[in-house]
């Protein structure tokens, strides 16, 4: 079986785990880095970013006073980020960025919308390399968001909402699938200000990730928080440069527009910051090991002509084209 | 109208040197055929080959408004896909060269005086072309054309940019494609159509997979450079669709496992075009096999189109790419891949030395052969350059030198 298609149906399978998952009694709860949203309260998984903002609780003047003993709030504030946090590296260890590409139920979301757009045949959006460079440090200004605000707003009156939740994109369009149409409303927690600006944030998210694949993956901070900690996984994506042949095909099918990959001369490990690991762009390349995924430095899945053959060059067979062909993309 | 630079040789001229150059084919078909390796299935592509000699037949078979290509670079799909038969004009053809002597400096590649020279034979497939497209990757070539520019119907030039990897170089390719859809369009007074170019892909992409076993056929001395080479120069003049029908009878009753001779060798350079097969000819003779090259002509000419956004965009920018990334011509000021990829498949295959064919006058690949030689002997393999030409004179010097060659690294 291809890739592609375990991938999706992975994807597809983890999606309504993740989101529904609670109805047959599954409850990951925050262990998972993904954008589940809990705002719907039965969901099976919930998002990371929400314990990892928790910590701000211990900072939190008026949970202070409330508190059972002296520094009670800070230490279960600090002991909820730790333990999240640890479980994120334990992930990042096992699965680095696999979980973007294969379970993340917003990446699903998105790879669907993207799906629509390809079907109707509509062009999409290119980003210079400036826009692109200009795009880069959302992601890093989000997680100085969620790390460092909450200090911020800790000390001061408005510690009721995690700051990331304020304005997340995700809360206003997951819940929906669940049946939750909150959070499309004006006024929902924590107030009109915030429910406006997350909704035209949404929405302008919603219109981007149509006209670009994966748009958010480009800003999202889980994406990189596991980059930053890639290198510590036992699951490596390797290049050997001797092998490319600079065809260009593991940037043209890469659904973040990852073109580092296509220009690497030197380095062994490729992975980039907005790589999902969908692993498309090794079923894109037509030269044999030039990219591979290893794990424990074995490899487990790699380049080769014949693999790019079966989805592209239909066996020496004649057979005419249809817009439904398999394509790596 | 344009006043004509040059004449054209006289009847009598034009009638010796199409003799000749009936001649010269059939000759050569005749030695090819003579061959231990030869096989009944490849008289189908020195038919295909013979045709360039008889551009009258070559019109009836394909029946299509001819687009004639100078340069790989060419988009194929693109001309299929406005119903256009795309061939690869080139020429190994000693003959024709003379029709060029008074117009051409002495020192031009022979590559180029034959192709000029073929605008002059009486009967040219040049003569037929409706529309001529080229990808000025050679300059010398690009401003030959202008000797014979009033004899070319529509000629559109294609600006190759040299900085392939930077984003400007990519846009400017993909602007090159747009400007050729447009000239197409009005050339065939044909709308483009998305499905027609996604079919057109699929056909090229069909004959990229049958050229990935063939070149695997190579690999393991199953076949010769010298049949490879003349398969893929028929692909140049072919419909694409009969002639991956054709090689995939080939392939398919090839079972056996075979290991080729050794020592190995890899070929390097200038092109090859049929009938000229010289240096992989020689190298066969002194004992010694090629199992991969890197000739325009032949490996390189290959690669499939893949795309992930199925819009026209998408589309044109898969087929745009395909043309313009891989693209290992020396022009590029930046060809590091090119080595690399040779010195990985030299590991792999167990292959001892690069022969590096020089077209003499071809400057760009002169050029090349410095770093490149370093590279490969650094590495630890060996090289040889031979310089010649399309006249069979040095055929004893190179053999002699080939087989000093073949001493040293065997
Ligand atoms: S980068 Fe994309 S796939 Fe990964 S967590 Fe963020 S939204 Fe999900
Ligand atoms: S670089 Fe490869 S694995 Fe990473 S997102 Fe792009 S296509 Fe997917
Ligand atoms: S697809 Fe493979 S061969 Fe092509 S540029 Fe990427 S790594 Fe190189």
């Amino acid at each position: 079986m291809k890739v592609f298609r375990i991938r999706t149906i992975t994807q597809i399978i983890f999606f309504f785990i993740l989101l529904y998952g609670s109805y047959i009694g599954l409850r990951f709860m925050n262990f998972m880095p993904t954008w589940a949203c809990t705002n719907p309260v039965d969901y099976s998984s919930a998002c990371y970013l929400l314990p990892m903002q928790r910590f701000q609780y211990g900072l939190n003047p008026y949970l202070m006073y409330s508190m059972p003993f002296p520094g009670y709030f800070i230490i279960q504030g600090w002991m909820a980020f730790l333990i999240f946090f640890l479980y994120l590296i334990i992930f990042i260890i096992i699965f680095n960025k696999l979980w973007c590409g294969w379970i993340c139920p917003f990446g699903t979301l998105q790879d669907g919308i993207s799906f629509i757009r390809k079907k109707l045949k509509i062009r999409e959006t290119q980003f210079s390399e400036k826009t692109k460079h200009s795009i880069r440090p959302i992601k890093y200004l989000l997680i100085i968001l969620n790390f460092v605000m909450p200090f911020g707003f800790a000390f001061g009156a408005v510690a009721a909402t995690p700051i990331f939740c304020r304005i997340c994109p995700v809360k206003t369009l997951l819940p929906p699938l669940h049946g939750n149409i909150l959070n499309l409303t004006i006024g929902f927690p924590p107030g009109v200000v915030y429910s406006i600006i997350t909704c035209i944030f949404a929405a302008f998210i919603l219109i981007m990730i149509f006209f670009r694949e994966r748009f958010f993956c480009t800003i999202c901070p889980i994406c990189a928080m596991i980059h930053i900690f890639h290198k510590s996984s036992l699951l490596q994506f390797k290049k050997n440069v001797g092998a490319c042949d600079s065809c260009g095909n593991c940037w043209r099918v890469c659904p973040v527009d990852i073109k580092e990959v296509y220009l690497e001369k030197k380095k062994e490990n490729v992975i980039q910051e907005n790589c999902n690991l969908c692993l498309k762009c090794i079923e894109a390349c037509p030269q044999k090991g030039a990219l591979s995924i290893k794990y424990f430095n074995k490899t487990i899945f790699s380049s080769s002509r014949e693999y790019l053959e079966k989805i592209i060059g239909r066996k020496g067979k004649k057979k005419n084209a249809t817009d439904n062909s398999p394509r790596p993309g | 109208m344009q006043p004509t630079i040059v004449q054209g040789p006289d009847k009598k001229i034009q009638e010796r040197i199409s003799r000749e150059i009936q001649e010269e084919y059939a000759r050569k078909a005749d030695s090819l055929k003579r061959r231990e390796d030869f096989r009944k299935e490849f008289d189908y592509f020195l038919e295909v080959l013979s045709l360039a000699a008889n551009p009258i037949k070559f019109k009836e078979r394909f029946n299509k408004p001819l687009a004639g290509l100078y340069c790989i670079s060419t988009p194929l799909e693109l001309f299929d896909a406005f119903g256009l038969h795309p061939l690869r004009l080139h020429c190994g053809l000693l003959p024709v060269h003379k029709l060029s002597f008074s117009f051409l400096p002495s020192t031009v590649c022979p590559a180029i005086k034959s192709c000029i020279g073929q605008f002059y034979a009486d009967n040219s497939l040049e003569s037929l072309c409706e529309v001529m497209v080229i990808a000025n990757s050679c300059y010398e070539k690009t401003k030959s054309l202008e000797i014979v520019k009033d004899r070319i119907k529509n000629l559109h030039v294609m600006q190759m940019p040299l900085d392939k990897e930077s984003e400007k170089g990519q846009k400017r390719w993909i602007e090159e494609v747009y400007e050729l859809k447009k000239k197409l369009e009005k050339y065939t007074g044909k709308h483009f159509s998305r499905k027609g170019l996604l079919k057109s892909i699929d056909k090229y992409n069909r004959a990229w997979e049958l050229f990935g076993r063939l070149t695997e056929m190579k690999r393991s001395g199953l076949i010769s450079e010298v049949w490879s080479v003349i398969l893929t120069n028929a692909f140049m003049l072919d419909d694409v669709d009969s002639w991956s029908d054709k090689v995939s009878g080939l392939i398919d009753d090839d079972k056996g496992k075979k290991s080729a001779q050794e020592p190995k060798v890899f070929l390097v350079g200038s092109p090859l075009f049929f009938p000229y097969l010289k240096i992989a000819e020689l190298i066969e003779e002194v004992g010694m096999s090629v199992v991969a090259d890197d000739l325009c002509t032949s490996e390189r000419m290959f690669a499939g189109v893949v795309y992930k956004d199925p819009s026209e965009y998408g589309l044109l920018r898969a087929v745009a790419e395909r043309y313009q990334l891989p693209c290992q011509c020396p022009i590029f000021p930046d060809n590091s891949y090119r080595v690399k990829n040779i010195l990985e498949t030299m590991q792999k295959y167990n292959i001892k030395g690069v022969v590096f064919h020089l077209l003499k006058g071809c400057h760009i690949f002169d050029m090349a052969t410095y770093w490149f030689e370093r590279l490969i002997k650094e590495n630890g393999f060996h090289f040889i350059k031979i310089e010649t030409d399309y006249s069979p004179e040095d055929r004893e010097n190179i053999i002699t030198r080939l087989e000093a060659f073949k001493e040293m690294i065997y």
